[in-house]
């Protein structure tokens, strides 16, 4: 059966929508058609926005290849963030050691002022690797264990917020588990959860409470670790500390609890042995991590925050069977190897099932990236790097205006959008945030942003010249609502949309094509170019006004 | 969603408030009133819609083949100069009863004769010769609220300075910098409020969310109420 996005008749704004059960399908390979309607879902959900580019050399590819593909990282991490404010005159520690254009994160400075201008240097450059990505899952997934791994930047410093970034992005599509031994002893994360003041004399729990409740295990009903467990927990990680100076984190066993460690029959009655000399801190550690990734609610808690970040958020009974338990049982035989759960899920006949396109709400995040990469906004040369870590400032605002401040979640939680019963992603939009993102996309399109003598802006027009006909209202309208939206609109509300926008409230096709012809034939006639070109903007402008594009 | 209310006219309403308000409504009346501009797209023949009945030669000479003859032009009271079209009764009576005028020989030098290059001159008010980016209406709203939008809505000017009904983005309400219509307004919410029509939402999962950002869009126009009102 043709699986192409059309919309039932019938139904009116003031219809209830409460019962609309998530897909019954489940995890078989999907076997349907690969037309350009599966390649765009799949690419918004495996990227942030479908680039026009991308979608043509997806669709030359198999389902299978097209997923093999996201899946297959670059070898290496990307180019660090870079010095590119002025060091303040009146620091303390003024690091006038580090040029602009050169990366400051190997060099240690506890300034309270330094390390502000650095933490939104690493915001920024962060945005970049998101507007630049290539195609693959490392952004989307590099978010995702930040959403899930959630530290606040004003906590930490720099340095080590820099590296702690770096860690998620190395295990974007890496294993689980080793993943969770990093970052337990990660610098940051020993910051914002105290872990670096949990000692034996004083333990604390923060950590231990969050590595089994948020990290781990989670807090669904089959989540029955107990106070003690955390207790425990909390006690197995003691002794380990910070070293601003060499950014990097190590053991001290003096404020190691060198006692055994008693855990509930939730983790099989296991006792964790205390452990005593330089390597006792690793060695609980493993041991207690064995015992928390014996359960089977480590893997299914996770595949379920999979699914919210790639799918759809209802997660029901059926869902729960078809999908969640049967993707942990591929995650635990992968020994917590993530890329075979993310290859399933992004393969399957559920994931391309109708009813599970179109119903994401986009992040913030997702917004304005998108945006960029779907209009395909320039950026300049990166010998530029100062006007483009200027525009892509402006777009980490942004976000932070939307609800969504990269670096800086609202709590160890991550987004509520990705755990808050019963709205989830409609948590994003509501009377605040909505007229914001209206301005922001009408913002991008009439006036851009400028920085440092450059404009960032969308340019519809120029856009269009790749369209195959865009002398044809009809087809240039039907090609920016295919890169647009995931539920088209009516071809009643696009022939009043060419009407009023494109043909200036005239009827007949010919006014537009006329026009369009000039523009490329004659592109010296001011008065016409300036016609064509705010037309286009008045079509965008209008098209990002409507719910339809708020929905990946 | 049907984006355009009336058949796609451009449909505009100023605050009674503006110095321009005033100027055309006794200071007694002047609290309650909006000026609505509706704009005509497209062509329309002013000589056979306004006929000049004291030149009536030379108007048969230029419309030798179309014109309409004297004894079926509607005629208005008080006004031997010039008469209606004949469909015009509506308009007749409204003139007849002192509620309406006719501004006569409207226009510019040097017409252009695209079609959207001559909608741009109307909306902008400038020279055949000149393109101006901003809009006549636009521009005198500026002048009246020079940091439009920052402090608005506030105590003193509670209403939006002008509401657009229509799809685009119409030049005339172009400010220098912004738009002085209602910027941001989500057409959806807008038409939503005036009419209550758009497309269907499918009974799927992005269906739903669909109709949950339309629900959150009509009640989010931060002036809805006044327009309700007027």
């Amino acid at each position: 059966m043709e699986a192409t996005l059309t919309k039932p008749s019938g139904g009116i704004l003031s219809q209830s929508i409460d019962d609309t059960p998530p897909p019954t399908t489940g995890l078989a390979p999907y076997t349907g058609p690969w037309t350009e309607s599966e390649v765009i879902h799949l690419l918004k959900r495996a990227l942030f926005g479908a680039k026009r580019s991308d979608i043509a050399y997806f669709k030359t590819l198999t389902c299978a290849q097209a997923v093999d593909l996201l899946l297959t990282l670059p070898p290496d991490p990307p180019a660090p963030p870079v010095k590119e404010y002025a060091t303040p005159a009146n620091a303390t520690n003024p690091d006038t050691n580090i040029l602009q254009g050169d990366t400051w994160v190997n060099d240690p400075n506890n300034d309270g002022t330094v390390n502000s201008l650095r933490r939104n240097s690493f915001k920024k450059w962060w945005m970049g690797l998101m507007i630049n990505q290539d195609q693959n899952l490392r952004e989307k997934m590099t978010l995702f264990w930040h959403n899930h791994l959630a530290t606040e930047s004003t906590d930490i410093n720099a340095q080590f917020l820099y590296k702690h970034h770096a860690l998620l992005r190395s295990f974007a599509l890496g294993n689980f588990k080793a993943l969770m031994k990093a970052v337990t002893i990660d610098p940051a994360m020993l910051v914002y959860l105290n872990g670096q003041l949990n000692q034996a004399v004083a333990p604390d729990e923060n950590y231990g409470r969050e590595l089994q409740e948020l990290f781990c295990c989670g807090k669904g009903p089959g989540s029955l670790f107990t106070e003690e467990d955390v207790q425990a927990s909390a006690r197995v990680l003691t002794g380990w500390r910070n070293n601003v100076n060499t950014i990097s984190s190590f053991f001290d066993n003096n404020r190691h609890d060198k006692k055994d460690k008693q855990f509930s029959s939730f983790y099989n009655n296991t006792v964790i042995v205390g452990k005593n000399g330089p390597t006792a801190g690793e060695e609980e550690l493993d041991a207690m991590l064995d015992m928390i990734f014996a359960t089977n609610e480590v893997a299914e808690y996770m595949c379920r925050r999979f699914y919210r970040w790639f799918v759809y958020y209802d997660i029901d009974e059926t869902v729960e069977n078809n999908i969640i338990k049967p993707l942990a049982v591929i995650f635990r035989n992968a020994n917590y190897e993530v890329a075979p759960v993310i290859r399933t899920l992004l393969m399957s006949e559920h994931f391309y099932d109708i009813l599970s396109r179109g119903c994401q709400i986009k992040s913030p995040v997702d917004l304005a990236v998108g945006l960029c990469r779907e209009f395909e906004i320039p950026f300049e040369p990166a010998p530029e790097y100062a006007i483009n870590y200027g525009h892509w400032n402006y777009l980490v605002n942004q976000c932070a205006n939307l609800q969504q401040n990269i670096a800086d979640p609202p709590d160890v939680s991550g987004w509520k959008a990705y755990y808050q019963e019963p709205q989830f992603y409609e948590i994003w939009i509501n009377s605040d945030t909505l007229p914001k993102r209206n301005q922001f996309t009408d913002n991008m399109v009439m006036n851009g942003f400028t920085f440092g003598g450059k404009r960032m802006i969308i340019d519809g027009a120029e856009l269009a010249k790749t369209f195959p006909n865009p002398g044809d209202p009809n087809q240039l309208i039907n090609e920016f609502t295919k890169l647009m939206y995931r539920l088209d609109i009516s071809d009643t509300s696009k022939a009043q949309i060419k009407k009023d926008i494109l043909l200036g409230g005239q009827s007949e096709d010919y006014y537009w094509t006329n026009a369009w012809n000039q523009y490329i034939n004659n592109p010296g006639d001011m008065a016409n170019t300036t016609t064509v070109r705010n037309y286009i903007r008045d079509l965008l402008k209008y098209l990002m006004n409507l719910a339809e594009y708020q929905l990946a | 969603m049907l984006p355009s209310l009336i058949n796609g006219m451009t449909v505009k309403a100023f605050g009674a408030e503006s110095l321009l308000m005033q100027g055309l409504f006794p200071a007694t009346t002047d609290t309650d009133h909006v000026l609505v501009i509706v704009q005509l797209n497209g062509g329309n023949d002013g000589l056979n819609t306004v006929i000049p009945i004291e030149y009536f030669p030379n108007y048969i000479r230029a419309r030798a083949n179309m014109y309409i003859p004297q004894q079926k032009v509607l005629g208005l009271s008080g006004n031997d100069r010039v008469g209606f079209h004949p469909a015009m009764t509506g308009m007749q009576a409204l003139y007849n009863d002192g509620k309406m005028s006719v501004i006569h020989s409207v226009g510019y030098p040097q017409p252009n004769f695209s079609h959207f290059r001559a909608t741009d001159i109307w909306m902008s008010a400038s020279d055949s010769k000149e393109v101006v980016n901003s809009g006549w209406t636009g521009r005198y709203l500026n002048y009246e609220y020079p940091n439009f939008p920052n402090g608005y809505p506030n105590s003193s000017m509670p209403d939006p300075l002008a509401i657009q009904i229509g799809s685009t983005t119409s030049l005339a309400l172009q400010g220098p910098a912004v738009s002085m219509g209602m910027s941001i307004s989500n057409p959806s919410n807008f038409y939503n409020l005036i009419a209550g029509v758009q497309d269907p939402a499918p009974n799927t999962p992005a269906g739903k969310e669909l109709t949950y950002i339309r629900k959150v869009a009509q009640q989010t126009t931060a002036y809805a109420e006044v327009i309700k009102t007027a």
